[in-house]
């Protein structure tokens, strides 16, 4: 019998169908965030708790007055990626298909109103030149190991990455670890950034596949005018001077935290940073508003429950256009351009 | 090339395809003790890094906060009772070093095998010990309830098998494979003594049935991360689950390793 050459390439394709499968999980869907700590809320503009910034990360948040979002130029400027962990909304998963294999070709995580799109690409194509330019979104690889995403995203934009509490600078990077289980998601987040952080800066979020993505924001910004000084004025920067923010010490009016540990530094994100507080610390008198009580039968929805502690009073995690307090901001401490 | 050449070779390679299929499909192959199976290494020093939550992890905080977490009414009434000095002196004061509160509180811990089937993780914060069991669980009511309850684990491995459709389209020749590492432990633990969620007296109640997912991550520096993901439910003082996911990084030795007893007050 003489052997035909395609039963050797079936031959070949039936034992290399045998090797090794890759592990992988399917992660499309609407994934809401459960929003049980306090990644997105903060009611005092200085609360640098535990982040690890470096002397020029803290300069630049103790600068920074978030009436600036409300110039005209900045109002539509988007967060950077981190903002997918600590931003209020969901997470929208979608599959990006080869159009001609259907294979997977890049997981992408739909935008905000200040967020841009996240695009995974998996086919295993090398992030761009030092040089390329940065938009807010960034550029995001992703790998397999197991049943676990990682992405790493590059090439993104300076921006806040804590509720207007802290920036990272345009040579940072973001790597997501992203586990599910069962109809969990827990995301990790790892933020690495040569300029304004001495450590990387870890958070996890946890969200739950829903189907009934009712919250997700689906407006575009549109820039107004907001703050009139700064409409009769386009010259002025809102920001703060060297040991001029007005709420510096509002973290430790409100909770008896010592200044020294609200401005942050790697330090205080160890365990062994409580003993310097031991003796520094009192307890401050009993919450008695806003402080995540479950509502009484009758009152509707409680405090603390459901999208994050955002809930609680704190203020809008956009801060898209949103007024500075008064008394704060608005002209104070600003200076032309 | 020759009948039986080519014999040979398809011989060789279908019997290499079913033997690396009927690995992937569990076919019988003598079972590993857990130690052994174990897909990841634990064991080792990790320190807490407290990034999130500082308000309420790094100090105790006031009475009466209870942001953050699901509680009923009926828990809120008695967090408003909370005293810690009444603790104290009752001998309480391990209250909220708790399993469920336990990997919240920030401090080192400690990750051995205490046998095959057995792993043992001491915390230096409130000096506790867990004992994560793996294989068939114990009777529970044979168990008294304990600050750390019975903790069942087992290894989730990834799925062998994977749709085509989640395959990533191909790579580049120059691009480093998909590693067919990962997996999970996960934890179930209950037969729980009655504790807070939260130094401050956010109870959980002794009926509380907590699930964790423990994942590490190596990164392409070295370091290892740890992310326990951990869900408590509990009907009573909770009216949905407790999702919270701490964060570790594994330190080269025990340095820092610093027992510290409960306390009710820090």
């Amino acid at each position: 019998m003489r052997f035909k050459p395609s039963l050797l390439v079936l031959l070949v394709v039936a034992a290399l169908s045998a090797a090794p499968a890759y592990a992988q999980i399917d992660l499309t869907g609407t994934w809401q965030r459960v929003g049980q700590n306090d990644n997105g809320a903060s009611r005092e503009p200085v609360d640098l708790l535990g982040m690890p910034f470096s002397a020029d990360g803290r300069a630049k948040a103790l600068s920074y007055d978030i009436a600036s979002l409300s110039a005209t130029e900045r109002q539509c400027q988007m967060y950077p990626p981190i903002y997918a962990i600590v931003g209020p909304f969901p997470l929208q998963f979608t599959m990006v298909p080869d159009p001609v294999t259907q294979k997977l070709l890049a997981w992408k995580i739909a935008g905000w109103g200040d967020r841009d799109e996240t695009v995974i690409w998996m086919d295993g194509r090398p992030h761009p030149s030092k040089n390329a330019p940065h938009t807010h979104g960034g550029f995001t690889t992703g790998e397999w190991e197991g049943d676990t995403l990682t992405a790493v995203t590059t090439h993104f934009k300076l921006g806040d990455i804590k509720r207007h509490r802290g920036f990272n600078s345009d040579r940072a990077t973001m790597t997501y670890r992203f586990n599910r289980h069962g109809d969990v998601l827990t995301v990790t987040g790892l933020l690495e950034d040569p300029v304004y952080l001495a450590e990387p800066y870890a958070l996890t979020e946890i969200y739950r596949l829903t189907t009934n993505p009712n919250n997700f924001p689906l407006t575009a910004c549109e820039p107004i005018e907001e703050l009139p000084i700064l409409h009769e004025n386009p010259a002025l920067v809102p920001h703060y001077l060297p040991g001029k923010h007005p709420a510096m010490n509002e973290m430790t009016e409100h909770y008896n935290i010592p200044l020294e540990a609200v401005v942050g530094g790697p330090e205080t994100m160890y365990p062994e940073y409580r003993k310097k507080l031991k003796d520094k610390y009192v307890m401050p008198p009993p919450c008695k508003d806003g402080c995540g009580r479950p509502p009484a039968p009758g009152q509707g929805r409680g405090q603390g429950q459901g999208q994050g502690l955002d809930q609680q009073g704190a203020p809008p995690a956009g801060g898209r256009g949103a007024a500075p307090p008064a008394g704060r901001g608005g002209g104070r401490g600003a200076a032309p351009q | 090339m020759s009948r039986a050449l080519v014999v040979v070779v398809a011989s060789m390679f279908l019997a290499f395809g079913l033997v690396r299929l009927d690995a992937q499909r569990g076919n019988p192959q003598p079972p590993r003790a857990p130690k052994a199976a174990a897909p990841f290494d634990l064991t080792g020093y990790w320190v807490s890094i407290v990034t999130q939550d500082w308000r309420w992890r790094m100090v105790t905080p006031r009475k009466g906060d209870y942001q953050g977490v699901p509680l009923t009414l009926e828990a809120a009434k008695v967090a408003d009772t909370w005293d810690p000095a009444k603790d104290e002196a009752a001998g309480l004061q391990c209250k909220s070093y708790g399993a469920p509160a336990l990997m919240s509180v920030p401090g080192r811990i400690h990750i051995t095998w205490q046998d095959d089937n057995t792993l043992k993780v001491d915390t230096d914060a409130g000096m506790q010990t867990r004992v994560l069991r793996f294989g068939a669980a114990p009777k529970e009511a044979n168990t008294t309830r304990t600050w750390q309850g019975v903790s069942q684990a087992e290894w989730l491995l990834p799925r062998p098998n994977v749709p085509l459709q989640l395959r990533p389209t191909e790579r580049s020749a120059d691009t480093p494979p998909i590693r067919p590492s990962g997996g999970t432990l996960q934890v179930v633990t209950k037969n729980l003594r009655a504790g807070y969620l939260r130094k401050n007296g956010v109870p959980y109640s002794e009926n509380a049935l907590m699930t964790e997912y423990w994942d590490v991550y190596t990164r392409p520096n070295g370091e290892q991360w740890l992310t326990i993901t951990t869900q408590v439910e509990d009907p009573q003082y909770l009216r949905t689950a407790r999702l919270v996911a701490p964060v570790f990084k594994k330190e080269p030795d025990g340095a820092k390793w610093d027992p510290t007893p409960c306390s009710s007050t820090w």
